[in-house]
Parts: C-alpha cells; structure tokens; sequence
C-alpha cells in the first residue's frame, strides 16, 4: 500500500510537459518500455519506495546494437589495477578523456540534458548535465568493493551499466545495505549484475553498499560513475 | 596436565620461562639486543617461530576452545572477538615484559576467516606506541589468501607484514600511523587467522 505522502508530485518533476516526440536521443539510445509515460510512474514510485534507500535496476535499458558497441569499445581501453583497504579490482580513466568513438559518444549521451532529465524524472532529483565521473570497472576472480556510502561532496546518484552475466554463485553482486527486522546492519536488497541492466541508487549517509567479492572465473565487466547535484 | 586455574601468575611465569619455552633463538641476550636494534632502524620486526612447540601446542588449544562472537560495523570491520582467559594474558605480557620490555594495558584477540577485513577509519585513534601482534594459524596461510597487516604512515607509505603461523609482529606505531588487515578472499576457504592484539 502506497502511502498518499510517498507518492511522487509527477507535476513539480515536470512529467506532464514530457513528450517523447521532444527527445530523439532517447529514443535513439533506450529501449522503449522505459519511455512510457505510464511506465515512468512506476519506476518513480519503484525508486522512491526501494528498500533500504532509493535505487532501480532497469534491464534491458539499452538497445541491444549500442550495447554489443559499448561492450567492445570498453574492452580495448587499458584497466588498471587498484588496490586498498577498500578494495581490489581493474578500473579505467575516466572516459570523459578517451579517444574511442564509441565511448565519447556514450559519455555525451549520459552527460546529456535529455538524459539527465530523464533521470530527474525517475528520481526527482535535480543533477547537474554534462558534469559526471564515468569509468569502466573489471573484476576477476578474488576482486571485491567492502561496504562504503559513495558519499563525497556534491555526488547525487551513482550508476551502473552491467556489460557481463554473473550469476548468484558467481558473486560479484551490489549489495545494499540497510537495517533489518531486529534493527541489525545487514544486506537488505541486491543486483546481480546481467548485460545491459542501467541501475542507480542515491547517494546519502545512509547508501553503503559493497561489491560481493567474485568467486569464480567469470569477469564483472561495468561502466559507472557518480552524478552531481545541480 | 596445567590447569589454569591452579596457578597463579608467577605460577605459570616460573613454569614456562625455567623451562625455556620460547624458541631458544629469542633468549639469548645478543639476538635479543639485535631485535632491539632492528626494531629502532626498522621501525618493525616479525619474529618468526615465537613459541616452542610444547607451549604452542597448549596456545593452540586454548585459542580453539574461546568463544567467538561475531562483530560487523560498516566502515570499520568485519571480524570476530573473543575474551581473553588468564593463561593466555599471563604468557603475552610476560613474554612481552621480560623480553622486550613492554607493558600491556589491552589485549584483544579476534579472529579472522573468509569476508573478514577490518579499514582504515579516522575515527580510529592511533597514538604513538610500540605495538605487538601474536599471529595464529592452524592451517598453512598463504599470500593468496589475504589476512595481510597493513600499517598506513601518515604520508600513505605503507608496510605489508604477510600472515605467518606463531609469529611476533613487533612495530614502532608513530603517531598517526595505522593499521588494516586485508580482505580474506575465498581461496582462504575455511582457514582462519587468530591475532592476540597487545597495546
């Protein structure tokens, strides 16, 4: 049951002046189901409602053709191993500064107006276009991300675009993190990473997630990165 | 047999150090001295094979048999704790008090198994101090399976001591300085760390 006060004011985000006749980019890149107007409103209610802080993981986000690019764009850029208390896993430049075709032009499509309007339409949140953090990541076998908030002066939403299929006994999937019936800190919800899924959460105080660390010989290939608050 | 309980600490004191059981290398005065030295230029020193086997043997079993309780806060740790018992604080604060001149105010002794870790947070205050770690591990360790102590200097220089089964990590803490203990993959599988933690 909805509660009247959780319920998006769709008018104050702007979704009745939406028209996707307007938006070309969009329709270039996404995959129609998630240009529906009456899709958009539930996937506002979804992230609102997402336990234990706001999140949607969107499969399929992107069409097909432009994935199969992306995934074989991002394979011949150079990942380089990072390594700390936090973490252990491979990681490009931020690919803002990356000569491939392909990769600038996604980068400028996610930077976009369009679609970071877009994204303000499904999470309510004000974000700052053509400004964002975006790199590839790769984990093999043994590599893992421990629990942290992402938290860092002005980010709003962090995001992930899935390029390889894991599976639970893989690990490698995002665990968020929450309180629990008996009030206990434990993971609450999960993505396990597929091809082509778009997932997003906000970032706050209270977002700690970690990567599960992978258990077997599979890759976790992904773009991600951080918008920024307007 | 010992039983703890019997004894008190000198008890157990005259019983063990009469008796030489710490491996021999470390009673004698000139390696003790060259520890001392190493540890002033080095700022740490593992000594390896710390304890003789009879006395390992019995720190082995005693270690076992503490109950553990596991602990997980976000952004500092994930590992578990056990209380110490009398036999174990006599045997680490004699050995550090008489050998190498330390006296303990805390011990803390946790354990540590696959999707343990613990961070670095600057929550955590980290005074100057000499610091010293018994390690245990019944099982072979190895590199590959994490467990790593990582101390942290205030300039991100970092010192990489690997796991080492009946070890002594000695090490001259600056101020600021930190310490972690690296994830423990899943290759450690069942394996398991003990750490005897003396501040």
């Amino acid at each position: 049951m909805i509660k009247q006060e959780d319920k998006f004011n769709l008018n104050s985000i702007g979704l009745q002046n939406f028209s996707l006749n307007n938006h070309q980019n969009l329709n270039d890149w996404i995959n129609q189901k998630y240009l529906s107007l009456n899709y958009i409103k539930k996937l506002q209610i979804k992230f609102k409602l997402a336990q234990p802080y706001s999140f949607l993981e969107l499969p399929n986000f992107f069409k097909k053709e432009k994935i199969k690019l992306i995934e074989q764009a991002i394979l011949t850029i150079n990942f380089e191993k990072k390594e700390t208390d936090l973490f252990s896993f491979y990681q490009t430049i931020d690919l803002v500064s990356v000569k491939d075709n392909v990769l600038r032009t996604f980068h400028q499509f996610i930077s976009s107006n369009e679609f970071v309007s877009y994204l303000h339409l499904l999470s309510g949140l004000k974000l700052k276009p053509k400004v964002i953090d975006m790199s590839g990541t790769k984990y093999l076998a043994k590599n893992y991300l421990l629990p942290h908030d992402d938290k860092l002066e002005g980010r709003a939403l962090a995001y992930f675009l899935y390029l390889s299929n894991l599976n639970i006994k893989d690990g490698g999937k995002l665990d968020l993190y929450g309180k629990n019936k008996d009030r206990k800190i434990a993971v609450i919800n999960s993505i396990i990473p597929r091809k082509n899924t778009f997932a997003f959460f906000q970032v706050s105080n209270n977002s700690f997630h970690q990567v599960e660390e992978v258990v077997s010989n599979k890759e976790r290939l992904a773009i991600s990165g951080w918008f920024h608050h307007a | 047999m010992l039983k703890q309980n019997f004894l008190d600490n000198s008890e157990i004191n005259k019983y063990y150090f009469n008796k030489s059981y710490l491996n021999k290398a470390y009673l004698n005065k000139d390696n003790l001295l060259n520890i001392e030295h190493q540890l002033k230029i080095s700022k740490s020193i593992i000594l390896f094979s710390i304890l003789g086997d009879h006395l390992l043997k019995l720190f082995q079993k005693e270690i076992a048999q503490l109950e553990y309780t596991p602990e997980f806060k976000l952004s500092f740790y994930s590992r578990k704790k056990a209380r110490t018992n009398l036999f174990i604080k006599t045997i680490c604060k004699s050995i550090l008090k008489n050998y190498f001149k330390k006296e303990i105010k805390t011990i803390n002794i946790y354990k540590f198994g696959w999707k343990d870790y613990t961070l670095l947070n600057d929550k955590i205050k980290s005074p100057k101090c000499l610091e010293a770690i018994f390690v245990f591990s019944k099982e072979n360790w190895h590199e590959n399976d994490g467990g790593n102590i990582v101390y942290v200097d205030v300039t991100g220089m970092e010192t990489v001591i690997p796991i080492t089964n009946n070890s002594l990590i000695l090490k001259e803490k600056e101020n600021g300085e930190k310490r972690y203990l690296k994830y423990v993959n899943s290759w450690a599988k069942h394996k398991n760390i003990v750490l005897i933690e003396c501040i």
